[in-house]
């Protein structure tokens, strides 16, 4: 081994562990940067615009940073308090249904004076009647266990809000982080994008120009639709529950167009809060019924015309692989897996689908 | 060029000075010419510079048409079809570009380009040009009325070679036609 040889070999050396360390050292970030990102790649098409209207970019960025903050503060004064208000009764009532829960817990209880307490009457009677039928199933004792469970689920969620103080002390570092990163990466994007490809070998320049063209153009299209329908879900479900008279519309039409994009399951998570109100509230218990209804209606519109129109095509996953990678998704990151693991599973899809074809297509492989 | 010598290996040349001379150079080009200058720095932002060496392959014929090239220093040929021996390829100097069909259809590459000297090349994307032009429509008028002009210039030379491969043509078939009638009177 001539000298130059090894000399070229011991600066690789280096600079693989300085790539490692760096790597090590910045890890921590990896998440702010990876936020930062797709922030700054919602906002794209804003700062674009004002590209257009020969806005220099930091201005157009500040602007939209402006009327960001805005919307902000006028949700903040007009939505939240609706909210938090209907966050409270709801609150309530739950409190309400726990106390006497616990209170006739003491004494032995059996499922349908239980629901009795809480102001399900009819269905209580219904269990007790099924119960009298069925007696080989000993519905009761199932119940009953069920019934425990819940109970302390309830009692664990004020000790959760406590728990989530500090994370949102975290949540907030990392509101205030990531605005920053996403300025530069708005402002520099093209210096970026010119500095990345400029690494690029000659043989592989147009390959990689190619191939990072079409992922960002089928990926972002997914992405995209994807938030514009759980907007048009969410005003739909809320549009729909104002007609019926549910109590908390918009809360709950929110928590239906946030689990929307959660497929399969997202529709079912999303009508529990929902039956739970009416099952609790007021209102007459037909109105189960008109919301399954309602819900069915807005999630077969979504489905069959409101995706498709939104994304161009079919994302040309068979249903049963989205079945399972939604499933999969949910066991192995939690709620996080439910909402990712499509759009995940569907990025990679896409990058060795066009990778192997335009490889091929250039001949590197 | 290696990506070792990409990193390690670049010349000390300031940004500024570069991205100064590039405007130069590219208000010279003549798709360029009639644009203001803040046109070109936007236009700018768009173009990567690739370096290319002595017998590097640019792309080759079938290859997918998405990017153009400007040709910033050095000599390129360009061959119809590389791999018939003997063909005359079409000589590519600064200041010319080359690739600029696939900005209109989705045309593979129908000609081979090569390096024969060191060359820098200013590479833009379809994309690129297309996004560019929708952001800036008037710059972006500019340069397809150039592109346009460039490519009737094209074809009206490629027209008045059609002609004359015709006559050619004519005047074969008759010395066939003579060769074959001397050859049954003869």
């Amino acid at each position: 081994m001539d000298r130059s040889k090894f000399f070229r070999w011991i600066i690789w050396i280096i600079t693989f562990f300085i790539i490692i360390a760096g790597v090590w050292f910045y890890h921590y970030i990896l998440l702010y940067i990876i936020v930062s990102s797709i922030f700054a790649y919602l906002l794209f098409p804003i700062i674009k615009f004002g590209d257009r209207l020969q806005i220099p970019r930091p201005i157009s960025i500040l602007i939209t940073y402006a009327v960001i903050i805005f919307l902000i503060i006028l949700a903040i004064n007009v939505i939240v308090p609706q909210i938090r208000q209907q966050a409270e009764e709801g609150a309530k009532v739950v409190k309400k249904a726990q106390t006497r829960l616990n209170e006739q817990k003491e004494g032995s209880m059996d499922i349908s004076t239980a629901l009795k307490t809480i102001g399900i009457e009819e269905f209580a009677d219904v269990i007790k009647d099924m119960n009298s039928r069925f007696k080989f199933i000993d519905l009761d004792r199932h119940l009953n266990q069920m019934l425990d469970k819940f109970i302390n689920l309830l009692a664990e969620i004020p000790q959760f809000l406590l728990n989530s103080i500090s994370s949102i002390i975290n949540l907030l570092a990392f509101i205030i982080v990531i605005p920053f990163i996403s300025f530069f990466l708005l402002n520099d994007e093209r210096k970026l994008m010119r500095a990345f490809f400029s690494v690029i070998p000659n043989r592989y320049f147009e390959f990689s120009l190619y191939l990072f063209e079409k992922i960002e153009e089928s990926f972002g299209r997914f992405f995209r639709a994807l938030l514009l329908e759980t907007f048009i879900i969410f005003i739909l479900a809320f549009i729909g529950l104002m007609i019926l008279n549910i109590p908390y519309a918009l809360t709950l039409s929110l928590i239906v167009g946030l689990t929307n994009p959660i497929k399969f399951f997202g529709p079912f998570l999303g009508v529990i809060p929902i039956f739970l109100v009416v099952l609790l509230g007021p209102t007459p218990n037909i109105y189960l019924l008109y919301t399954a209804i309602l819900i069915l209606i807005i999630q077969q519109f979504d489905s069959n015309y409101l995706f498709p129109s939104l994304i161009g095509k079919k994302i040309g996953m068979h249903p049963l692989w989205v079945l399972l990678t939604v499933i999969s998704g949910g066991y192995a990151f939690g709620v996080v897996g439910l909402i990712f693991a499509v759009p995940v599973v569907f990025l990679i899809k896409t990058i060795i689908q066009v990778s192997g074809k335009s490889l091929k297509e250039f001949e590197i492989i | 060029m290696s990506l070792y010598k990409r990193i390690f290996k670049q010349k000390p040349k300031t940004k500024v000075d570069t991205e100064k001379e590039l405007t130069d150079f590219l208000s010279n080009v003549y798709l360029f010419k009639n644009l203001s200058n803040t046109d070109i720095r936007n236009l700018q932002n768009y173009i990567h510079k690739r370096e290319y060496k002595q017998d590097e392959k640019i792309f080759k014929k079938g290859y997918p048409n998405i990017v153009m090239y400007i040709v910033k220093e050095g000599k390129l040929l360009r061959y119809l079809d590389y791999d018939k021996a003997k063909e005359e390829g079409v000589e590519i100097e600064a200041g010319h570009f080359f690739g600029v069909i696939g900005l209109f259809i989705d045309e593979k590459r129908t000609s081979t380009v090569i390096a024969t000297k060191p060359s820098v090349l200013l590479a833009i994307s379809k994309r690129d040009i297309k996004n560019f032009i929708a952001e800036y429509p008037k710059a972006g008028a500019k340069i397809l009325y150039k592109i346009g002009k460039i490519l009737s210039n094209d074809i009206v030379d490629a027209n008045e070679q059609i002609v004359e491969l015709e006559e050619e043509n004519i005047n074969l078939k008759e010395k066939v036609e003579d060769i074959k009638s001397e050859e049954d009177n003869g």
